[in-house]
């Protein structure tokens, strides 16, 4: 009897562990969503573009994002180049729209007018990081319903306990990526490290993040530098974050076309 | 003396401002930038102007803007320009002095300002009323000047207004001495003496103002799922004028004269449109434009005609990200004017029959190639621009390029084919 008992322990021990073994993922990439969530965000971006041969290019700017549809998940950005001089004052504004194409402008200070633009590709380079538009997108909202996350360990990264979960796309899931190797901290659910696969699982280019700290006024926390590595060009984009101010409300008028000439 | 003082109070704005500062004090944000630029410029055929071959400029920019939150801002631009070669093109001034203020969809900018009439990739048809000045017509993109203007823009969800209001007094700024593109005849033949030919010299420059309003604009734009269309009205008059002489004295073979610029009502009116196909921007412009133009006998007579143009542009990205081209390609057209009429001059008829085209290649962060070209397909005229650029750091750029005009004298670029020239160009930022 104490062995039957014993035994039908470890049974349901077993089912419960295969069946959190993919809940758990999952759990984690909610916790990881409301930990992350925001109603609007301004900071400063500094980036520079290194190239292999080491050659670089460096901007800076600012942006202003809105969310302008909670239950889609739908934001509104905008973004106003400081420096150099040659394209400071360059600004864009994007509206997400659903699975449609966004809408985006354009004004360029040389022109002294602003146009609407061919929506770009969720495989274009954004500003010509190494960023995409795709990873833009999921980095503001992790796509729950468009991938399958599978907790597969857990591991440090730069001295910090996180879960390592590996996200494959769903069926219907449009994507350039075969699957994503995620890694998020125990402590305050930020993404420190992400490895991103193509078509026949190589690995293409890899995010790792840094120097997390808590915003002040809010109880959020946010990674305050940031690396993408190419690992198929070489290329590398080094991004850091300053002045982030998250929820506090900023004026949706800024989000027409109207005022990027006014940035 | 005022040549001096112009010059100190260059070199004084140019000690004064020679740092870049970013200062943020709460919601304030106080933002100054300067940046210098040194050109060389050497002609390869001299003309009848008396200036040398070689030419060397400075000019310097200097931008201060003010911001609180994203409501207000206040925004000043100083320039200065120092010619070694000609003393009286120095000269520092204030170009723009203007406010902004945001309330909820309404954007207003009011002040002394720089506007580009024009809302189109290439050149639209109110470009023509863009305040310059012209002592290069080939550099225009930096010589904008400042006019007094309001600029009302309103967001009603899918229609955006746009209503401008401006001054009708400060024009662009022609120089009718000792430059290269306005030439200014030396001799002539009166019809009381048609055996004489007579020298003849400037002696005063009127204005003759037949339109006084404002000018007025009113511009709303909307979005028709993926077209963008444009409509589009203006009144105001002529900024380039209509030139006229009017001979004062006669003394043995020398006459003195007048020059009448004269200035007259010009409305335009039209549409445009702007969409995309897959990665190619496509834009069109159609306007109607109610000119006049000033016959022989120096009377005034009407100049109606249509404006029409298209363009596409289309950026090319590549594997690797410090590459990339960009093409643009615009076709102008003007139908229905007395093509007979124009001559290689007129600057309202420039594009009359013209494909326009610049390729820009990025070859990596430090290199970029450019070539602009224009090909007056109905005079035969032709001009190129290459430009190569050496980004030395975000600081220094260095670009050397040339300018080259041939083809018809009844073109325009053909008639200034002595202005063929190569170019040195230093610009440093300070930031």
């Amino acid at each position: 009897m104490r062995l039957r008992h014993i035994l039908i322990t470890l049974f349901v021990s077993s089912l419960s562990f295969s069946l959190t073994g993919q809940n758990t993922g999952k759990d984690v990439i909610r916790k990881y969503q409301n930990a992350n969530e925001i109603k609007d965000l301004t900071s400063k971006i500094q980036y520079k573009n290194i190239s292999k041969k080491g050659r670089e290019q460096s901007r800076q700017l600012e942006q202003y994002i809105t969310q302008t549809d909670a239950t889609l998940d739908q934001y509104a950005f905008l973004l106003s180049f400081t420096a150099p001089n040659d394209i400071a004052g360059t600004s864009t504004l994007t509206l997400q729209n659903g699975s449609k194409d966004d809408d985006q402008w354009l004004y360029l200070p040389s022109l002294r007018t602003t146009k609407k633009i061919s929506p770009s590709k969720k495989s274009d380079r954004f500003m010509g990081t190494e960023m995409t538009y795709e990873d833009l997108s999921n980095y503001l909202s992790e796509p729950i319903e468009d991938y399958n996350y599978k907790l597969i360990g857990e591991e440090d990264f730069d001295n910090l306990s996180c879960y390592k979960i590996e996200a494959t796309p769903l069926e219907h899931t449009k994507t350039q990526y075969s699957k994503k190797t995620l890694w998020i901290t125990k402590e305050h659910y930020i993404m420190t490290k992400t490895d991103f696969y193509s078509k026949g699982d190589v690995l293409l280019k890899t995010f790792t993040a840094g120097d997390i700290r808590k915003i002040s006024g809010t109880n959020k926390h946010r990674a305050h530098k940031a690396v993408i590595q190419n690992i198929k060009t070489g290329n590398r984009t080094e991004v850091s974050y300053e002045d982030f101010v998250v929820n506090a409300g900023i004026d949706k008028g800024m989000f027409n076309k109207n005022y990027l000439e006014s940035l | 003396m005022s040549r001096y003082s112009t010059t100190l109070s260059i070199l004084i704005t140019l000690t004064l401002l020679c740092s870049d500062s970013v200062l943020s004090q709460g919601r304030w944000k106080l933002n100054l930038d300067n940046e210098i630029d040194l050109t060389s410029r050497y002609y390869t055929k001299s003309n009848d102007t008396n200036l040398e071959n070689y030419q060397a400029e400075m000019r310097t920019f200097h931008n201060l803007k003010v911001k609180f939150k994203s409501i207000i801002s206040f925004n000043l631009s100083a320039r200065s320009v120092l010619n070694i070669n000609d003393i009286d093109r120095n000269r520092a001034w204030m170009n723009e002095a203007y406010g902004t203020v945001r309330l909820n969809n309404l954007n207003l900018k009011a002040g002394k300002q720089t506007i580009k009439w024009g809302s189109m990739t290439g050149i639209s048809a109110l470009d023509m009323l863009n305040r310059y000045d012209y002592y290069d017509f080939l550099n225009t993109d930096e010589e904008y000047l400042g006019i007094w203007a309001g600029k009302l823009s309103y967001n009603t969800g899918p229609l955006n207004w746009t209503l401008l209001l401006a001054e009708n007094k400060n024009r662009s700024k022609l120089h009718f001495d000792g430059n290269r593109w306005i030439r200014m005849p030396k001799t002539t033949i009166l019809p009381q003496d048609p055996n004489s030919v007579y020298n003849l010299e400037l002696e005063n420059i009127n204005n003759i103002n037949n339109f006084n309003s404002p000018q007025i604009s009113l511009e709303v734009d909307f979005d028709i799922k993926n077209v963008s269309t444009r409509l589009f009205a203006y009144r105001g008059s002529n900024d380039i004028p209509q030139l006229s002489i009017e001979i004062n004295s006669l003394e043995e073979q020398r006459a003195t004269y007048d020059l009448n610029l004269t200035y007259h009502n010009i409305n335009i009116y039209g549409i445009g449109l702007s969409t995309y196909l897959r990665d190619w921007n496509i834009w069109y412009e159609l306007s109607h434009i109610q000119n006049q133009q000033m016959l022989s006998t120096a009377d005034l007579a009407k100049d109606v005609y249509w404006n029409f143009t298209m363009g596409v542009d289309r950026m090319f990205t590549f594997e690797n990200p410090e590459k990339s081209i960009k093409w643009i390609f615009q076709y102008c057209r003007i139908l229905g004017a007395n093509d007979d009429s124009y001559g290689p001059t007129d600057l309202d008829h420039l594009f009359e029959n013209s494909l326009l085209t610049e390729l820009q290649y990025t070859h990596n962060y430090k290199w970029k190639m450019d070539l602009r070209s224009v090909f007056d397909i109905g005079n035969k005229g032709v001009y190129l621009n290459p430009r190569i650029k050496l980004l030395v750091s975000n600081q220094i750029h260095l670009q050397l390029s040339s300018d080259i005009l041939m083809g018809s004298t009844e073109s325009f670029w053909g008639h200034y084919n002595d202005n063929t020239r190569l170019s040195f160009h230093l610009q440093y930022a300070l930031q």
